[in-house]
């Protein structure tokens, strides 16, 4: 009896311990870089029919870039390349635009870099993957200010055909096709409707004077543009202007 | 009455600790704390922001030529398995958007692969909503995995009753708790897409629900699987923030900013406690790997009854 009193001693602290009966003592971590290794045949069956049936599209070869394009900085190289697209379609599709449109484009939206060498169908998919459309917006020359501030605070927004000064990341001497900004003035942007209903943070284009959708999305014009291109014997070449200036 | 005799200590556990078993539904049996397996493992991998990446980046990507791919992936994490019995598949969101598969395929193939790979769970990015509320609704009966996440409120859309507020796994023993928090959609994600879900502030909805799992519910670890992104210049809430702000997490598997982290990274939670906060890049470039080890506290009372920790 004297010995069960003394197991059950044990069992109450075995009891109480029950409650919480395991504790973490240790963890490790690592991660693989999944950059080469065999692949598995069931997942390798799975995605075949559904690669086959696009691959044919996606393949098709219709450009070639001289080097990388990149999103880096204030002014890049695949922005702009998206924006000379942007204004090739208002050239072909609105020509009343032509010389007037400013292009706004996001930072986020475009997903990768542009590869030296062919670009593809599926190359200019994975650059911009959203269904998203062209829209060109009529805005007030305040609205413009408020893009532009934005644009000074966060670096989220790509524009062409302004240029202007950072102070500070405050935006001053803006310039639109060469001419001062006018807070009176109405401006004409290209952007998308991803843009113009508030993404991204885009809410100065959300009462616009003016919208009209062009039911283009904005992939299909850059694919267009590569086409042009290379009907033209031209290649996608890096561009910048330095249309904007930053202080030190 | 007879009394009890056991021939020694040992006995005596096993005797008590089957009834104890029997009587709590407390799931370590009795011969599993006789034997001299005193630790337990469990391996957590990890993926976040796949972004439809099915096959490897092609051969001329600038950055990140031939390095991904499901198929490469499911290859590894079967080795994985056949090398621990208990692992855990998670993923943190943005399992949508990024590739032609997902513009003609809208996350069939995805969550088809996903499920050949024995997923546990997932919880919601902001771009698994690209295609909208419905087309998540449309896609799921191609998943066998869980929908996890706190903080959205779905009941005015086609996903109520569809997204778990947290779940349980129950792996040798161990019971570990999974919830899920995402990113404020508003301003992110067009209104039309998301329509009426509503945005509840996930450091509150995180912490309600990891003390609900950790002292109710009795987990022994408790994994936030967040798609809110791993800091941010501004007072944006991040996973740091609510890491620093949390109870009863004891890790975040984090995405949204593409985050590579070399290694988890240690935060102090609002009680002075620990919590890991990883992140895998994106795209399938890596897999992530965290593997505990929990010991059984009541062996140690009867191994090393004079070296306990307590």
């Amino acid at each position: 009896m004297k010995r069960f009193l003394k197991y059950s001693v044990v069992l109450l602290i075995l009891l109480s311990a029950c409650k919480q009966s395991l504790k973490l003592s240790h963890t490790e971590h690592s991660h693989y870089e999944l950059k080469s290794g065999r692949e598995d045949s069931l997942t390798s069956a799975t995605i075949s029919p559904y690669k086959n049936k696009i691959d044919a599209q996606m393949n098709e070869v219709i450009a070639m870039c001289d080097s990388t394009l990149t999103k880096d900085g204030y002014e890049s190289t695949l922005a702009n390349f998206v924006m000379q697209a942007m204004d090739h379609f208002v050239a072909e599709k609105s020509p009343n635009y032509q010389g007037k449109s400013i292009a706004i484009v996001n930072r986020g939206g475009l997903r990768i870099n542009l590869p030296k060498g062919e670009i593809s169908v599926r190359t200019i998919y994975e650059l911009m993957p959203f269904d998203n459309n062209i829209v060109i917006l009529t805005i007030s020359g305040k609205a413009l200010k408020e893009a532009l501030v934005s644009f000074g605070e966060n670096g989220k927004l790509f524009s062409n055909n302004i240029a202007f000064y950072l102070d500070k990341k405050n935006p001053i001497n803006i310039q639109v096709f060469g001419k001062d900004w006018n807070e009176n003035e109405n401006y004409i942007i290209i952007t998308t409707d991803y843009l113009a209903n508030g993404g991204d943070n885009c809410f100065f284009f959300e009462n616009p004077l003016k919208s009209e959708s062009t039911g283009v999305k904005l992939r299909d014009a850059i694919i267009d543009y590569c086409k042009y291109l290379t009907n033209l014997n031209k290649r996608i070449v890096p561009y910048k202007n330095g249309r904007i200036t930053v202080s030190k | 009455m007879g009394e009890l005799q056991f021939q020694n200590r040992r006995d005596f556990l096993k005797y008590f600790l089957g009834s104890a078993a029997v009587l709590s539904g407390f799931t370590v049996g009795a011969n599993e704390i006789v034997n001299e397996k005193k630790v337990k493992k469990l391996v957590i991998l990890y993926t976040n922001d796949q972004h439809s990446r099915i096959e490897p980046f092609p051969e001329n990507d600038p950055k990140y030529a031939g390095q991904g791919g499901f198929s490469r992936r499911a290859a590894f994490i079967k080795q994985l398995r056949k090398e621990n019995e208990n692992v855990l598949l998670l993923d943190a969101g943005d399992i949508f958007q990024g590739t032609p598969y997902f513009n003609f395929y809208k996350g069939e193939l995805e969550y088809k692969l996903m499920s050949q790979m024995g997923y546990d769970a997932v919880t919601l990015g902001n771009h698994d909503f690209d295609l909208g509320v419905e087309n998540i609704v449309t896609q799921m009966p191609h998943a066998n995995f869980s929908f996890i996440n706190c903080n959205y409120n779905f009941s005015d859309t086609a996903l109520t009753g569809k997204i778990l507020p947290y779940k349980i796994f129950k792996k040798n023993g161990i019971k570990i708790g999974v919830l899920g928090v995402g990113i404020e959609l508003e301003g992110l994600v067009e209104k039309k897409l998301f329509s009426s879900i509503k945005y509840n502030n996930p450091l509150d909805c995180a912490n309600n629900t990891a003390h609900h799992l950790k002292n109710n519910l009795q987990c022994d670890y408790v994994i936030c699987l967040s798609h809110l992104g791993y800091k941010y210049d501004s007072k944006k809430v991040s996973d740091i923030i609510l890491a620093e702000q949390s109870k009863n997490i004891d890790l975040v598997i984090g995405g949204h900013t593409h985050t590579f982290l070399n290694e988890p990274v240690k935060h102090t939670n609002s009680e002075g406690k620990e919590v890991l906060i990883t992140q895998v890049g994106w795209a399938g470039i890596w897999l992530g790997k965290i593997e505990l080890f929990f010991s059984d506290t009541n062996k140690k009372v009867f191994h090393n009854p004079n070296n306990q920790k307590i």
